[in-house]
């Protein structure tokens, strides 16, 4: 049996928390800035053009919303699998989760042409476009992770958290479905055009997700200095491995269909050979230093035991996880259209020529003034609401598991 | 800028009609009738499209691109990656063979684009004579149709814009692309700026027509001598057809 | 939690109270727009009568703008550039709301619209007014650069 967990919000007066939410606000005050500039000169002033119509941005965004659903993993696996290990950081892991997607939200929609008409968004709907379907997911995530914390927040309602949580995970997936399947269905392009991208995006929400979650919740016990067991940590970085090696299987998968098919040899040659900045983000940065390095990090014998190697690879995941969107959005746009398959084409419009992208610090700016945001908004809501544990120690994760690893070490001593 | 309707004013009360003379009627202050009459849409039944033969394409000639960017007021702002054109000069050369053509590429109006697929506001859509639009009206400026469209024809409008031309309202923040000159279409001019360009030169590369009137020049020729369609593979069916690719 | 959840939204209304306080100290008288800018309209008459284009342009403009953008069933009587061709002094300008017909009225009713940010903001006739430099086309443009936009990298080729 597990102890009783308590959560409380936090105290919220330390010159810690109020630097963090200083410098927070002054990344969101940046990034409206940039979102300001953008509607008064146009996106000429960003790198984004005719060509590269998708930019820094969406993959900020995009990094944003895959990892949301991803943080829900530890509610989900509380919920739904059963597991009461987790049930400490459920909370935290709704909240994350909504955060994060309003985050992601808020970059989409200030990176539009008109975001001044963000109704006309909400009330024109082409059932046909993944799009509409998306405002549909995102708006009902939000729901779902609001009304599943609310149960899980009040006694009255903790009988109903199970349903909610099933709930919840099952919207995830679909949630995240649809976002690969905006690339998915982009039959123009050599690049996308995929039903493979739907379960990549999955298999990258829960790598990504957990390694966001790892992070926040190293950072939240650092912070409050309420304690954090190695038990805990070790069942996450775990998982985290697991995950990984998911999405390379996923990316192996997709580049394998791929290169079987003569009429994409010459895109997957750009993306894996000839593609410059894209090559090497895809073989140095994505499958290098943000897959295989964390996964022997994570599964190290020794390494894997320090906690700085733990936060160390998590942030790895989230730079190859960068690096990959990077790729996917960016790659896949620069690669010209084949519209004459077997011809060689030019024109005044960049026609047939890898189209240049440079990411501009307006761009940057909006990125991370988003980013911020999420994390700005998990700030106030710990503030406000008993999020946190009190405590994450082994005894309180698994008493069962802390007395028999207590008694392993102790007995190792002895010997 | 209000969207909704007046209460005082029903869609149905207020359906009028082309170049018809409209009779209004106020039956109260704000309530009033306007009856159109007899009005025809100059786009009924029709589907509208362009056949290019490629082999009277002169190569360097850009006298179609000139005259629709003239047409509809598409200026360089001298950034030419993000500078918009609705229409441009493609050069070809067969790799296996080293054969070299040249041929002008703008939206091909297709029976199913992809556009109006992706577009979540409607803002893309197609008329019912066949030509593809953006509506700026509903447009937010996502350039998720840039991303579908499998012919590059369409532009985003990167910065602020003044003096468009009367009857081609273009702005910042917006997508656009050929109209297939929707207002000289709308006049029953019967072409369209490239066209007329291309005929003036005396290349005669470019025909527009009714692609659903047996008896015009357009479908009597595609009939007759055939076409291709630029990524046929995709079966979008477009408006645009091509001879000599 | 309770407390909690008071407490957020206390924080959340002071918030959004401090942001209309500071939206309405930002506001400055606005004067009437004064008649002599604005240019008579050139016709005889409206297609409607005054009281009716005050009250329903706006609904009119709408109505008719879906008909004739989707369906292209365009009315003359009622088309926007009919609309400014008529009313709009070749002269006015989007950026001197005084001198335009349509901004002159909206700016001091304080109603947005954002039709000009597509729409020509003036009649057909107006002389041009752009800058020499910008004025002309992407192809002149283009063919004072050297050959075009260059490859920024060749694609490989099997």
């Amino acid at each position: 049996m597990t102890l009783k967990t308590h959560f409380r919000e936090i105290e919220g007066r330390s010159p810690r928390y109020l630097l963090l939410l200083g410098g927070l606000l002054v990344l969101v005050a940046l990034g409206l800035f940039a979102a300001v500039l953008k509607g008064t000169y146009g996106h000429h002033i960003t790198g984004m053009n005719n060509q590269v119509v998708w930019g820094l941005p969406h993959i900020f965004a995009i990094l944003l919303i895959v990892a949301a659903s991803g943080a829900l993993n530890a509610a989900s696996f509380s919920s739904v699998f059963g597991r009461v290990a987790y049930k400490p950081l459920a909370r935290l892991s709704g909240v994350l989760a909504m955060t994060l997607l309003i985050g992601g939200l808020v970059i989409l929609v200030l990176d539009l042409g008109r975001p001044d008409r963000l109704v006309v968004a909400m009330t024109h709907y082409n059932f046909k476009s993944i799009f509409a379907w998306n405002i549909f997911l995102y708006t009902g995530f939000l729901a779902i992770v609001a009304v599943y914390l609310w149960f899980m927040i009040e006694k009255r309602m903790n009988r109903y958290s199970t349903i909610a949580g099933y709930t919840a995970f099952i919207w995830r997936l679909v949630l995240t479905t649809g976002t690969g399947s905006i690339f998915g269905f982009l039959v123009a392009r050599e690049a996308y055009d995929a039903a493979i991208l739907a379960p990549l995006f999955i298999a990258m929400s829960f790598s990504l997700g957990m390694a966001v979650f790892i992070l926040v919740t190293m950072a939240m016990a650092a912070g409050t200095e309420r304690p954090l067991g190695d038990l805990i940590l070790r069942r996450m970085k775990n998982l985290l491995g697991i995950f990984v090696a998911g999405v390379l299987y996923f990316v192996l998968v997709y580049h394998l269909t791929n290169l079987y098919a003569t009429r994409l040899h010459d895109v997957q040659g750009f993306i894996l050979l000839s593609g410059g900045i894209y090559t090497f983000l895809f073989w140095v940065v994505q499958v290098g230093i943000g897959s295989i390095v964390p996964l022997v990090m994570l599964f190290h014998p020794v390494w894997s035991q320090s906690r700085r190697v733990i936060a160390a690879a998590s942030g790895l995941v989230l730079v190859g996880g960068f690096a990959q969107l990077y790729v996917i959005v960016i790659g896949g746009q620069a690669y010209p259209l084949e519209m004459f398959p077997g011809y060689e084409m030019s024109s005044t419009f960049y026609d047939g020529v890898v189209a240049s992208y440079t990411p501009s610090m307006v761009e940057l700016m909006l990125g991370i003034g988003g980013t911020a945001f999420a994390f700005l908004l998990l700030a106030v809501v710990i503030k406000f609401l008993p999020i946190l544990p009190t405590s994450l120690a082994d005894a309180q994760v698994d008493p069962h598991a802390a007395r028999s690893t207590a008694s392993a070490q102790s007995a190792a001593a002895g010997a | 800028m209000s969207e909704e309707n007046s209460p005082n004013l029903s869609r149905r009360q207020f359906i009028s009609g082309a170049a018809a003379v409209v009779a209004s009627l106020t039956v109260a202050p704000g309530v009033f009738l306007l009856k159109p009459a007899g009005a025809a849409s100059n786009a009924d039944g029709k589907r509208w499209g362009l056949l290019i033969d490629t082999s009277k394409c002169a190569d360097g000639c850009t006298a179609c691109v000139t005259a629709c960017h003239e047409e509809n007021g598409v200026h360089s702002l001298g950034r030419p990656q993000t500078d918009a054109q609705w229409i441009r000069k493609v050069h070809l050369t067969d790799r296996a063979t080293g054969h070299q053509q040249s041929l002008p590429v703008m939206c091909q109006h297709c029976e199913h684009p992809p556009c109006v697929d992706v577009c979540p506001t409607k803002a893309s859509f197609v008329r019912p004579d066949g030509i593809v639009l953006v509506d700026k009206h509903t447009c937010i400026g996502c350039r998720y149709c840039m991303m579908a469209c499998p012919y590059k024809a369409r532009s985003f409008i990167h910065e602020p814009l003044t003096d468009q031309k009367p009857h081609a309202p273009r702005g910042k923040g917006t997508v656009e692309s050929c109209t297939l000159c929707v207002h000289k279409v709308d006049r029953g001019d019967g072409t369209t700026a490239c066209v007329e360009a291309c005929n003036k030169d005396g290349h005669r590369a470019m025909t527009f027509g009714d692609l659903n009137d047996p008896d015009s020049e357009i479908a009597r020729r595609l009939k007759e001598q055939g076409s291709t369609a630029i990524r046929a593979d995709l079966r979008l069916n477009p408006a645009v057809r091509y001879q000599g690719i | 939690m309770g407390s909690g959840l008071v407490r957020l939204g206390l924080l959340a209304s002071a918030l959004l109270l401090a942001g209309l306080v500071a939206t309405l100290t930002g506001c400055s008288k606005v004067e009437p727009p004064a008649p002599e800018l604005l240019a008579q309209a050139r016709g005889d008459q409206c297609v409607e009568p005054t009281d009716l284009m005050r009250r329903d342009h706006m609904n009119i403009l709408m109505h008719e703008r879906d008909e004739a953008k989707r369906y292209g069933r365009r009315n003359p009587d009622h088309s926007f550039v009919g609309c400014i061709d008529c009313h709009v002094s070749p002269t006015a300008s989007r950026d001197e709301p005084a001198t335009h017909f349509c901004l002159a009225c909206h700016e001091f009713n304080a109603v947005r619209m954002d039709c000009f940010q597509c729409h020509t903001d003036r009649p057909s006739d107006a002389p041009p007014r752009q800058r020499a430099d910008l004025d002309r086309s992407i192809d002149q443009y283009l063919s004072t650069q050297a050959a075009g936009p260059t490859p920024v990298m060749e694609i490989a080729t099997p």
